[in-house]
Formats: C-alpha cells, structure tokens, sequence
C-alpha cells in the first residue's frame, strides 16, 4: 500500500510556542492559522495535552455485555484493552506487556479472564493485575505483582451506556468534564429508560484529514450542507438545505463542546418535532424524563449535530431507508481517531433505541449507514474536502505567508447571528445561522489545552 | 441442480470478465444493466478476531443495498456535486481465482472470485488498493445471457484504507 503521507516538522522559525503564540492571537479575529493541521510537534503535544488528559469516549458497555468481555479501542494513539471483569467492573488497560512491551491484545474483541503474553508468558487478570509468569519461583521470586499489572486509566466512567475514560490522575469527574454537554446527551439519549446502543461495532476507514476538523465540523458546521452534501438534495434523498441555516442554533458549551439544533418545525413543517421520529417510535419516548427546558429543546431546536471535546461527535437526522420508502431517523455516533499529523481514522456507529422491533432497528440501519459510512453518500464527499487542510498546512507557500483559515462568520459585522440573550440552558446559544461560534469555541478550548503546559 | 458444465462455467467468466470491463470504464449504466431487479449487494462489517465466524457480527455491514439504492447512487454519480469521485477514480480491478461453486437451483450460480482493486484518485500521487473476496448469485437466463442476482464482499481489511466507497466492487 503507498501512502505517502508527509508529516511537516516546524518550519524555519516555526517552533510549537510560537504556532501556539500565533494562535492565540489569530483566534481572537476569528481566525485559525493553517500550521496547526499537519504539523508533527502540533500532533505529539495534542497527544500528550489533550488525549491523554481529557476524558475520551471508548465505546458503549453493550459491546461488553458479559464478565470476560474485551474490546480493544484507542486512546489518541494509544491501543487499549476495555475489560470487563469478574465483578462486572470496567477497566481500560494499556495493550502492552509490562515486561518488554509485547502487544497483549491482538483481536477487536473476545471474551477471557486473563491476557497471557505470547513472548514470555506473563499473565494478567483482566482487571490489570499480574498473577504470574512461568518458572515464578525460580525467575521471579521477589517481583512485586503489585508493581508490574498492566496501566490502568486512573478514572473510568460510564454515562447514559457510553464509557469514558480520562489518563490524568487530576481529572475532573466525568460529569463535571461533560458539563453543559451531559445535558443535551440526556435530551439525546435518555428519551427512554433502556437508553440506546450500537448494532455493531464501528465502521472504520482511513481518512487523510485532521481530526480537529471531523470534530469542528459536527459541532457546528451547517454552512457546509448545501454544497458540499448538495447531490443528496439533488437527487431528492434529502430536503431543507437551503433553509438550514435560517433555522439554527449554535449551542455553544464551555469545554470545547457544542450542539447544533434546527427548529424542524419550520423546516419540515407540523410533524418535524422531535427529529421528525415517526408517531411509532415517538410513542416509547417519555420526555418527562427531561427537564421543561430540555424538553422544549427537543421539540422546537434539537441538535442534530454535535461534538463533545476531543473527538467524539454524533449525528441525528432522517432519510430513506431504500428510496422510495418512509423515512427512518437514524443516530451515527462518530469518533475522529488520530493517527497521525493531518490524518485520522473514522469510526461510526450506528445506534437503536433499545425499545425498537427489528424492522425499526434495520430500517434506521440502513438510512443511516446509506448517509453515514465508508460508502455513505453525504460522508463520502467529507472524507474527500477534510483532505484540503493537511494538504495546505504542508504547503510551505501557505506557511510563508502566514496564511489562516476563515472561521469568521456571523461575527460582529459579518452576519446576523445573536447571542440569545434569554437562553437559560447551559452555554450559549446563537441563533440564527449562519454562523461559526462553535468552531471558533472549539479552537479556543484546544488552544488553552495546548498552552496549558506548554510554558 | 446438476453438475458445474464447461459451458456454464465460460458463461460466468465471461460475465465477470465484462462486469469488470465496464466498471473500469466509467459504463455505470450498462453495468446496473447486468444487475437482477432483486438485486442484494452487500459488505458485511468485519473485525479482527480469532475464529473466521466471528470476523463477521451479525447483522453489521457497510453496504446493504438494493436496486433503488443502487440506481441512487448512478444518479448521484451523475450530478456535479459528487465530490468523492471528481473525476471518477481510475480503477484497474483483476478479478481472479473464480470458482463456480455450486448450482443453487433456478439457473444460479455460486460463485466465488477474488477481486484486486487498483484506484487512483483525482491528482493523487498514491493510489489504494482494496483486496476483497466476492461471493456471487449468478443467474443464467434460458438466452444465456447472466444477472447478477447477490453479491457479498468480504473485504481483507478491517480498517478500510481508501477514504471511501465511492466505487463499486
Ligand atoms: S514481553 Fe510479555 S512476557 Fe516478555
Ligand atoms: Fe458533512
């Protein structure tokens, strides 16, 4: 396989201070400077700054449904083991030996009660502690389990079924980290007590753009619709582009996260509230399990886009399951794995409400895997303009010329976009579109992960 | 049900000799032609794991398509916003190790082929390249002309290296 993707090192004069320094002051005029997408130093303290202290989304306990279970998924770069143990308790273990680094895991998932290393046979429980090792009286005597188990995540938590875990022993409490975020997940997923999980593992395909911008893009980006997901208009799979963003609203949460809702009500008309799930599902839906103002945003202005920082995001809207057919809501949880500077992996899940019969799981299946996958029509064309950032950032022309991109709109003196200032939800909320509040949040927030430590 | 003639077996290698002819050309409208209305084309999603039955979960695929999705995505293709495949990718597919496996009964054909897919995209310096296995329903008409009635792709990667789908395997 040929893949040549070039990694740019700082240029001449172009330290990671000094990228950093120059987009902090770049970002206040709206603007992102174009060296921080393929950029190799960039990338390794993203690395250590962000993906190793913030929480990280690993997956939902349905894919571990039963003690022993294991599935092997990514923090940042990093390969870890989410295990299930005998108590029934959660654990995220670094996928390496401790004696000489032998990867451990070697499958996406599987059910045991304990790694044994294939190099020299050291064993580990599937909570991380080490139990043995062959010949441990004659090679091991005085070796303390206790010292030599698998890294372990200091903090792992679940909410509403999905499993997060953060490296930093300082981490805030899962809740705490979510903030403003957890609550529009509520209004999400917590339409019904049984909640919702995947009908499969994630999807995976290699794309050659920044995870940043997978992230920046499902937190807010409704200006990108129209064109570069207009075929899907074109050819009537899809409708309202032209209005979307007339109609939304940026939900703007501190922490790097946001949503964006659309009032489908004036969109798609009388029947669009709550993204326009037909009368059979929303019949399940108790939304007094919400509170009156979430309850009120999933009627009038729910999100069908949104990133919780770093990298995970989702997406719920509705077409075809086969043309021709009704339409079936469907909600693709997507993760924007780094794999290197300017390149990433996608994975995308599919999610049912666990109330559906399986004509509504597989309906919602296939329109969502139609949309959203690595054959999927709207997602196709993303995977193909991601790829410009990386290319730019590589360009020296472009790192010459200091060049930034363009994340200005609905600025003061740009657009018509407001603050609400009545919003009593978390965050802030700007509305109408079109408008860019979210992706100059998320930068900023990634900023101040970058330049924590930097000093 | 009867046994896998010389005839029969000239038949399909010429349908998948052609197939393949016409997908590296761009003749996306006389390929659906070769498709039977009931037509199944289908990715199942696959995972590393240990036993080969479990590489497949039940249920999970990438693709799961039928005639109208098919002709959808003939329609998209033929829009001037298909920007995953702007130009068409250049594709050079070998299609090799066919095996006729077994007659199914009704004039179809199990058939199994290996499917090497060079693409390059657009200005790309690199190319991908998407190895897969085919498992086929091959339906040969009383005319002799052939349908293709089901098609399984089993890809060899789990993590699919090429950014999208956009081209037909
Ligand atoms: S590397 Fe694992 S036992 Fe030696
Ligand atoms: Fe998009």
């Amino acid at each position: 396989m040929v893949m040549h993707i070039a990694q740019s090192r700082s240029g001449i004069g172009e330290r990671l201070d000094d990228i950093l320094a120059r987009t902090r002051s770049e970002l206040d005029r709206g603007l992102v400077p174009v060296n921080i997408f393929a950029n190799a130093d960039i990338f390794d303290a993203e690395m250590e700054r962000i993906f190793a202290k913030s929480w990280v989304f690993l997956g939902f306990e349905s894919e571990i449904p039963d003690k022993g279970d294991f599935m092997q998924r990514r923090i940042g770069r990093d390969s870890v083991i989410v295990t299930r143990d005998t108590k029934n308790d959660i654990h995220v273990l670094a996928n390496f030996c401790r004696h000489r680094g032998t990867r451990l895991c070697q499958t996406d998932v599987g059910n045991q009660s304990h790694f044994r290393c294939p190099y020299h046979g050291w064993v580990f429980r599937n909570n991380g502690d080490w139990i043995g090792a062959p010949d441990k009286s004659k090679a091991y005597k005085a070796l303390d389990p206790k010292n030599w188990g698998l890294l372990k995540a200091p903090h792992v938590e679940s909410f509403l079924g999905m499993i997060f875990a953060s490296l930093d022993p300082d981490a805030p409490a899962l809740m705490d980290y979510l903030g403003g975020a957890a609550w529009f997940m509520r209004g999400l997923m917590d339409l019904h007590p049984a909640g919702m999980s995947p009908m499969g593992p994630p999807d995976r395909y290699k794309v050659r753009g920044d995870w940043k911008t997978g992230s920046e893009n499902f937190g807010g980006d409704g200006y990108h619709v129209g064109v570069a997901h207009g075929s899907v208009q074109t050819i009537e799979l899809a409708q309202g582009f032209d209005v979307l963003n007339n109609f939304s609203t940026h939900y703007v949460i501190p922490g790097g996260h946001s949503f964006l809702g659309h009032d489908f009500d004036s969109m798609f008309g009388p029947d669009g509230h709550v993204w326009y799930y037909p009368p059979d599902i929303q019949q399940h839906f108790d939304l007094d399990r919400l509170d009156p103002l979430l309850q009120d945003v999933v009627k009038k202005n729910p999100p069908i886009v949104g990133t919780v920082f770093p990298n995970l995001s989702f997406l719920r809207f509705f077409g075809p399951p086969s043309p021709g057919k009704p339409p079936a809501v469907y909600t693709s949880w997507r993760q924007w794995q780094p794999t290197g500077p300017g390149e990433m992996e996608l994975w995308s899940w599919q999610l049912k409400w666990d109330f559906m019969d399986e004509q509504q799981a597989s309906d919602s299946y296939a329109a969502g895997q139609f949309g959203f996958s690595s054959a999927g029509i709207f997602e196709q064309d993303d995977t193909v303009v991601w790829e410009g950032a990386p290319e730019a950032a590589r360009s020296v022309w472009a790192r010459k010329e200091n060049i930034a991109f363009n994340m200005q709109m609905g600025m003061e003196g740009m657009g018509q976009q407001k603050l609400d200032e009545s919003w009593e939800g978390p965050g802030e909320a700007w509305r109408p579109g079109p408008g860019e509040p979210s992706q100059r949040a998320f930068y900023q927030h990634w900023l101040s992960q970058m330049a924590e430590t930097s000093q | 049900m009867s046994a896998i003639t010389p005839a029969v077996e000239y038949a399909i290698r010429q349908f998948l000799g052609r197939e393949a002819m016409l997908l590296d050309n761009g003749r996306l409208d006389d390929w659906v032609n070769l498709l039977d209305e009931g037509i199944l084309y289908e990715i199942p999603l696959r995972i590393s794991a240990r036993k080969q039955e479990d590489q497949f979960p039940k249920g999970a695929f990438r693709m799961h398509e039928d005639m109208a999705m098919i002709r959808k995505r003939l329609e998209r293709m033929g829009t001037s916003e298909n920007w995953a495949e702007d130009p068409a990718s250049r594709t050079v597919r070998t299609v090799g190790s066919i095996f006729v496996e077994e007659d199914e009964g009704g004039g179809i054909f199990r058939v199994h082929s290996a499917l090497s897919l060079y693409r390059q995209r657009a200005l790309d310096r690199a190319y991908e390249w998407i190895p897969a296995r085919r498992i086929d329903r091959i339906r040969i008409e009383a005319s002799g002309e052939c349908r293709l009635v089901r098609r399984t792709i089993i890809l060899a990667e789990t993590i699919l290296q090429t950014p999208n789908l956009a081209v037909f395997l």
